[in-house]
């Protein structure tokens, strides 16, 4: 365990030595600035305004750095061979995946807190605006929908080009959150006969997690009671987990009998 | 006790369209404890692949190897081993010291220690002037040095250094063999890739020639040396042109630098002929030495010949 947080820690230092993410803190922290700037425009939905534009900076911005950055995580260590040492100095395969993982995840996690932060700064600060618990429910679900982002990057660039991992990354995530309507199309397609299709469909949506069931913005905008949500929105962060260790579990699987060029 | 052994060795690399490309061939090896040994062949013999196997960077299409007496594993994770890889490319990200303490972590050498062995070793390097100066604004022959630091972090009993010298200048060259020389002194055994056979000469006890998979020769360097062809050379200051001409039908060759002329004779007695003819002229005898051709030579004729 002490070599998974060596590496852990490793990970995340590089994360936030990389300029790339302080690009992204510095977007992100703009377009807080033009969710306020909306919301002096709009009058009466301020509040609103201010809610959605910013967890959807924070959304956005976390998805790229999961992703772009995600997908480059294995890849550059294999591809500038500095996986050697690491492996020759007695750290197992899994070692070094699960590390690599939990020091990006601990990235994605310091960023979205960042975000988050000055996010709820701004809220506290606005007149007729207020923090709820709904709010910081929704930052920290988004944190597991990151995770099992993390994972895919992490399962795709295990084995392909970084190119091709953000690529598979972001229409698993573009289907994860279209779960539902995937069942939904299905059904209509089989009633139209043509079962390939609807059983492809109803695969996708029994494989990739349903990503939607992170997202609860709306609630959030409209004020919602974090009572309404139901006490299965505590079951999701489990579901994610499971999630995130069967993606690492496949990608250890396969790391474990590669010959690293 | 053998600290390296390599019992029928192969690996095939399976290339585009499932071709396979044997990169090793059934090789056998065993290095002693305390050794210098040096690993010879020209660039794809399939040095760095053996090294990759020892290490369970990749996996062999057959054969095992051991390391400190123990299955590769297990000799790992006792962080007895030092490696440095070929063309190192190390996290960029770090500083010197960083990077030392990451590799101290790693092998599980405890916090004190780690930065009492970092210290010690960016002075071992002399690195110690760049300990806070990332890697990637180190040049080429810093970077092997901080690989070397990186790959004694442990104490280790074995080093595995693959081309340590390759891509630097003479001076680095010398540095990184000084080093070597210091490291011999602690009795400890080095596994020493290489192409470049100036090094090895002067540093290995004994070597090994690998080419294209297949191991051509194994020995010390002097038992390699006299096993391939030798003569002598006989020289002298100034003949007369009909000692010269005597001489000349005598000896198997002849050349003339600067005044001196050289004489070519295949064998002892042969040499001691052309010396007595020669000084029966009065002629003055300069110079009678034993050819044995450099490692170089012979390294050229061995796999040269076996293109
Ligand atoms: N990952 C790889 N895939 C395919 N072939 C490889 C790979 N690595 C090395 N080879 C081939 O194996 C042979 C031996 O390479 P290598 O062990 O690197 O040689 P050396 O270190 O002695 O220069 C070469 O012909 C090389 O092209
Ligand atoms: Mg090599």
């Amino acid at each position: 365990m002490n070599k998974v947080l060596t590496i852990a820690f490793n990970t995340y230092k590089e994360a936030v030595r990389n300029k790339v993410f302080y690009i992204l803190v510095v977007f992100a922290v703009g377009l807080l600035m033009l969710a306020l700037l909306l919301a002096t425009l709009s009058l009466g939905e301020d509040d609103r305004i201010i809610k959605d534009v910013g967890l959807s900076a924070i959304n956005w911005f976390g998805l790229l750095l999961a992703v772009f950055v995600g997908v480059n995580l294995i890849y550059d260590e294999l591809d500038k061979r500095t996986i050697y040492t690491i492996i020759a100095s007695g750290a197992t395969r899994w070692q070094f995946i699960l590390g690599k993982f939990l020091g990006f995840f601990m990235t994605v996690t310091a960023m979205v807190a960042v975000m988050g932060f000055l996010l709820c700064t701004l809220i506290a600060f606005w007149p007729g605006s207020n923090i709820t618990p709904t709010l910081i429910l929704a930052l920290i679900l988004f944190l597991f929908e990151m995770m099992i982002v993390i994972g895919f990057a992490i399962l795709f660039s295990s084995f392909s080009t970084p190119v091709l991992s953000a690529v598979l990354t972001l229409m698993c995530w573009i289907i994860g959150h279209l779960s539902e309507d995937l069942l939904e199309w299905s059904k209509q397609l089989s009633d139209k006969g043509s079962p390939a299709v609807a059983a492809l469909l109803k695969g996708l949506y029994y494989i990739i997690p349903n990503l939607e069931l992170y997202n609860i913005k709306q609630e959030v905008v409209y004020r919602e009671d974090i009572g309404q949500l139901g006490y299965t929105v505590l079951l999701h962060p489990i579901y994610a987990v499971c999630a995130t260790a069967i993606l690492l579990l496949i990608t250890i699987v396969t790391f474990n009998w590669r010959d690293f060029k | 006790m053998s600290i390296l052994r390599i019992q029928n060795l192969s690996k095939d690399y399976v290339g585009g369209w499932g071709r396979k490309h044997r990169a090793l061939n059934n090789l056998n090896l065993e290095v002693e404890e305390g050794e210098i040994f040096g690993f010879l062949g020209p660039n794809g013999a399939g040095k760095t692949t053996t090294i990759k196997i020892l290490l369970r960077i990749i996996f062999p299409s057959s054969g095992k190897a051991w390391l400190l007496d123990k299955e590769l594993d297990e000799a790992l994770k006792m962080h007895k081993i030092g490696y440095m890889p070929e063309n190192p490319y190390f996290y960029r990200f770090l500083t010197g010291d960083e990077f030392l303490k990451f590799y101290a972590q790693l092998t599980g050498v405890p916090r004190e220690d780690a930065k009492k062995k970092a210290d010690r070793l960016l002075k071992v390097v002399g690195l110690d002037h760049a300990r806070r100066t990332r890697i990637s604004d180190y040049s080429k022959g810093m970077v092997t040095r901080i690989g070397l630091a990186q790959a004694l972090i442990t104490d280790p009993v074995l080093l595995l250094l693959d081309e340590p010298m390759s891509g630097l200048d003479p001076i680095g060259r010398k540095e990184i063999r000084n080093l070597i020389h210091q490291l011999k002194e602690e009795k400890k055994t080095i596994f020493f890739c290489s192409h470049i056979l100036a090094d090895i000469e002067m540093l290995c006890h004994r070597i090994a020639i690998l080419n294209k998979g297949n191991l051509v020769k194994l020995g010390t360097v002097k038992e390699i040396l006299d096993s391939g062809p030798t003569h002598y050379t006989v020289s002298f200051d100034d003949l007369s042109p009909e000692t010269l001409a005597q001489l000349s039908q005598l000896a198997a060759g002849v050349g003339e630098y600067g005044g001196v002329t050289n004489f070519t004779a295949t064998d002892h007695d042969h040499a001691r002929k052309l010396v007595e003819t020669a000084q029966a002229q009065g002629a003055r005898l300069r110079e009678m030495r034993l050819d044995r051709g450099t490692l170089e030579e012979y390294f050229v004729r061995e796999v040269g010949s076996r293109e």
